[in-house]
């Protein structure tokens, strides 16, 4: 509240602030996530409560989206552990059972994609895509694939978060990323190739 | 085409070299696979490609998907509500 309250903003307006200038990105954050509308509504409100609760705590040394976005990414971790005995199970068979056969060789080989991820990064387009093939994640892979990539936080690190070993978690994150290059394949990389 | 071991096992840890450093033994094998096969290169490139552009649109700020609808405007107003009540509960409490 520091830098708020050295700018003569009252209790009201530091709350409009928060509401009006961050609300809608930690929405995003906790929609990727969790997916379900009403659990993304949830998180954002419980973890700026729980910023109102620790403002003090807030001494600006970094930016305030960022600081909302860790409480938010305690709250949804919080959540995904609550749920996970009634959530979805990773299912037992490999995805990539689909894709190499018995012979162990691929059926549909990956092709060369063309792009560079700096490039691609800031294609709004391409974001839209990701969108509608990371909806096709379980909650768990989700979860766990945007605390390795969003986040970067390391694996041993979302292993404890998640309350799952290590080996499962990479298998988690190869369904996860096997799926992800499934889709957009068939979906922007083939759009891009074949004009 | 002789491969060593199979395009599943090539995938496999194409991934988790993203998620842990691997033993040497792996990268010998996974480098002497992909020297043979291009599917799996691809794979290894197409997989990489993704990370690196999540890392990169968070490194721009947005550690998240665009959403199609942004917050409601109820949900949004409710929140506003119970933070405000917070806000006074705080306050009036003595320190």
């Amino acid at each position: 509240m520091t830098d708020h309250a050295a700018a003569g903003l009252s209790e009201d307006e530091i709350t409009d602030a928060w509401v009006d200038g961050h609300a809608d990105a930690l929405f995003s954050y906790a929609l990727t996530r969790l997916r379900r509308r009403q659990d993304a509504e949830d998180a954002v409100q419980e973890a700026l409560l729980a910023a109102i609760e620790s403002r003090q705590a807030f001494r600006g040394e970094s930016a305030e989206r960022t600081w909302l976005i860790g409480i938010l990414r305690h709250k949804i971790v919080d959540h995904i552990r609550r749920s996970s005995r009634t959530s979805e199970v990773e299912p037992a068979r490999d995805d990539m059972d689909g894709w190499c056969g018995k012979s162990d060789r691929w059926l549909h080989p990956p092709k060369h994609w063309q792009g560079d991820p700096q490039v691609l990064s800031e294609n709004a387009d391409f974001w839209i895509q990701v969108r509608m093939c990371f909806s096709q994640l379980t909650e768990r892979q989700a979860q766990a694939f945007s605390l390795r990539t969003f986040d970067q936080v390391p694996s041993e690190e979302v292993c404890k978060l998640l309350g799952i070993s290590a080996t499962n978690l990479w298998v988690i994150l190869h369904r996860a990323r096997g799926r992800l290059r499934q889709c957009l394949e068939s979906t922007w990389f083939a759009q891009e190739q074949n004009p | 085409m002789s491969v060593i071991f199979s395009c599943r096992q090539a995938a496999r840890l194409a991934s988790e070299s993203l998620d842990r450093p691997l033993g040497l033994h792996e990268r010998l094998l996974l480098r002497l696979h992909t020297m043979m096969c291009g599917a799996c290169t691809a794979y290894r490139h197409q997989i990489a490609t993704i990370d690196l552009a999540f890392a990169q649109r968070a490194n721009q700020g947005k550690p998240y998907l665009p959403t199609s609808e942004a917050l409601d405007t109820a949900a949004r107003e409710r929140i506003r509500d119970l933070l405000r009540v917070r806000v006074r509960q705080l306050s009036d409490k003595p320190h």
